[in-house]
């Protein structure tokens, strides 16, 4: 279960978050829709253990992890927005760098992981720089899982992506929820949000509960 | 995993080498061209031109012409003067028309005033802003006239010697003798003047000098055509590399070395030919200053390009701040010629800490001083650059 508590957070004292909960159980979908600059992002990060809280605690089955950023890192997996990609790097030297180092493991996941899944193995030998844009983000989700985390975040997933990308990534998020994954993630696409078993809207600072399956126009009610 | 990412970097590098092979050939020829137009201005031929000087002397004194003859073939003011003899008037004339920087006059019973004393002048006319080489025969009329003053002063002791002695009648003997003789070793003086050269460029020749200069621009100024290399690290792959255990240290660190990496394959074969031509040799002095050359001119490149931020900016500030502090360290123009404020400053410029540690593997002598500070400047690059680094993120 990872559970997220009084989550605060100021920019040039700027309050961006103000006590944010947030409870994710394993299988389950989270999504969170908020407007352009309410903190999404930066709420995100702090889940992710990217960036640090002002205030609050962050535990995935009881542990803090806050406290052990190694073991938030190994089971958090993270894909930003932007692709943390090194575009001269090959596919390859990509993945072996958040695999650290270890071919085994890599190869392993190349026959049936996330990166098998994901559809990597054609391209293994290519140059990052050189993909498309929903390929580049297939290849930063099989990186941000290379330590086959229990809890996936993704900031907008399919923002600028085709869409039989955007439906690769929904599917691999199904299948990811459906094997006891805890998924949380931020969007702007109702497409995407209807994958999400619960859905958060971030206004003002603190997470408001949202209705499953509401129309676009009763959506933007909560931005 | 910083392990892995470092080898990743000398990865990423080693991609980027056929662009600094391209842009090293074009930095060479410029690097090449500045320094050879620089060594001809200060030391080339049009720096300072010969020295046209008339000579005026009374047509029938044959003992003076004689004089002016020994004194005209001396190595010293044959090297640097060429003396026309012609008639006064024509001297003067030629003076005012510019084609002549100096004039002497020699008047009549010259030779014979130095032997009994009377000193008749030698009427020295120089030609108004004339120069280096108005001013370079000036200096040279001054030692001949300090050389005769000085045997005057021996003959003068003499006379009072002698007449001191009883010795009156034999004074005019001694004046003769003393200014033969005086005139026989003192015309010779280039036998007098200890060989010693002295250069605006301290320890190393002039080429030398440009060599390690140039070398130390190139180093810099080769980070331009791998700008992409040392473009930082995107936000997002910042953050993650942290959370993987790489931190702003580390990727400073990586970078530093990727670019070590660049710079040492790219002026091995230039320190390889410059060995080979033997205007240095394989020493340990060689290898140390080609390492921490190499090490600290990546160093400050990549802070350069960490603080600017981005690509185009690292480029402008990189091409400007590195021409800038070259020039204040003395690398276009020696310090002697600088400002002494700019002089004292230099010693702590980059392009100056690495022109004096470079210069060991031409002199191959040990500076410590030099060494020391490229390990200050290394260390204080790496700092500044993860600093910015994290600042950044």
């Amino acid at each position: 279960m990872f559970i997220a508590t009084n989550i605060h957070k100021c920019y040039h004292r700027k309050e961006i978050l103000r006590g944010v909960d947030l409870s994710a159980a394993p299988g389950e979908c989270v999504g969170i829709i908020g407007g352009n600059g309410c903190g999404k992002t930066t709420l995100l990060s702090i889940l992710a253990g990217a960036l640090k809280a002002d205030e609050g605690t962050i535990c995935l089955d009881g542990q803090d992890l806050r406290r052990s950023p190694a073991l938030c890192a190994k089971r958090v997996a993270y894909v930003p927005q932007e692709n943390p990609l090194i575009e001269e790097l090959t596919v390859m030297d990509n993945l072996l760098l958040w695999y650290g180092g270890s071919r085994k493991a890599l190869e392993r996941d190349l026959e049936s992981g996330p990166a098998a899944f994901l559809g990597l193995r054609p391209v293994i030998r290519q140059t990052a720089g050189k993909l498309s844009g929903g390929m580049k983000k297939r290849l930063s989700i099989a990186c941000a899982l290379s330590g086959h985390g229990s809890v996936l975040i993704l900031d907008e997933p399919g923002a600028a992506l085709d869409l039989e990308c955007k439906a690769q990534i929904r599917r691999y998020v199904k299948a990811y929820t459906a094997g006891g994954g805890t998924v949380i993630l931020t969007s702007h696409e109702t497409g995407e949000l209807s994958m999400c078993t619960r859905m958060w809207a971030l206004k003002d600072g603190k997470l408001l509960p949202v209705e499953k399956n509401l129309s676009e126009e009763a959506l933007i009610r909560y931005l | 995993m910083s392990l892995i990412y470092l080898r990743l970097e000398l990865k990423r590098a080693w991609r980027r080498l056929p662009h600094l092979l391209a842009g090293a050939i074009m930095l060479l020829f410029l690097a090449g061209m500045v320094a050879l137009l620089a060594s001809r201005m200060l030391y080339g031929d049009q720096a300072v031109g010969r020295v046209a000087v008339g000579v005026s002397v009374p047509r029938d004194d044959r003992l003076a012409k004689q004089v002016i003859k020994m004194i005209s073939s001396l190595d010293s003011v044959e090297s640097i003067c060429d003396f026309q003899y012609m008639e006064r008037e024509t001297c003067l004339e030629k003076l005012e028309d510019g084609s002549l920087y100096a004039v002497l006059d020699v008047p009549e019973g010259f030779v014979e005033s130095i032997m009994n004393g009377t000193n008749m002048p030698v009427k020295v006319w120089l030609a108004e802003n004339t120069g280096p080489e108005g001013k370079l025969f000036e200096e040279l009329a001054d030692a001949g006239a300090l050389t005769l003053s000085a045997s005057q002063a021996g003959i003068y002791a003499g006379n009072e010697l002698y007449q001191g002695l009883g010795l009156s009648e034999a004074i005019g003997q001694l004046e003769w003798d003393l200014n033969r003789r005086y005139l026989d070793y003192s015309l010779e003086r280039t036998g007098y003047f200890r060989h010693q050269k002295v250069s605006a460029t301290g320890d190393v020749s002039t080429a030398e000098f440009y060599m390690v200069s140039m070398y130390v621009l190139f180093l810099f100024l080769s980070a331009i055509p791998v700008s992409g290399y040392l473009k930082p690290v995107a936000k997002v792959t910042g953050q993650k590399l942290k959370m993987a255990g790489v931190g702003p240290g580390s990727r400073t660190g990586a970078r530093i070395l990727g670019m070590t990496f660049l710079m040492a394959a790219v002026t091995l074969p230039v320190t390889a030919a410059a060995a080979a031509a033997g205007l240095t040799e394989w020493s340990l002095f060689l290898a140390v200053s080609w390492c921490l050359s190499c090490l600290t001119a990546s160093a400050a490149v990549v802070v350069v390009y960490q603080m600017a931020g981005g690509l185009l900016g690292g480029i402008m500030v990189l091409f400007l701040v590195i021409t800038g502090q070259h020039f204040l360290a003395g690398g276009f123009w020696p310090l002697v010629f600088l400002p002494e404020s700019i002089q004292r400053a230099a010693l702590w410029l980059p392009s100056g800490i690495l022109m004096n540690t470079m210069k060991m593997a031409v002199t191959q002598e040990w500076d410590f001083k030099s060494v020391t500070a490229c390990l200050v400047l290394l260390a204080g690059s790496w700092m500044l650059g993860t600093v910015a680094e994290v600042r950044r993120q």
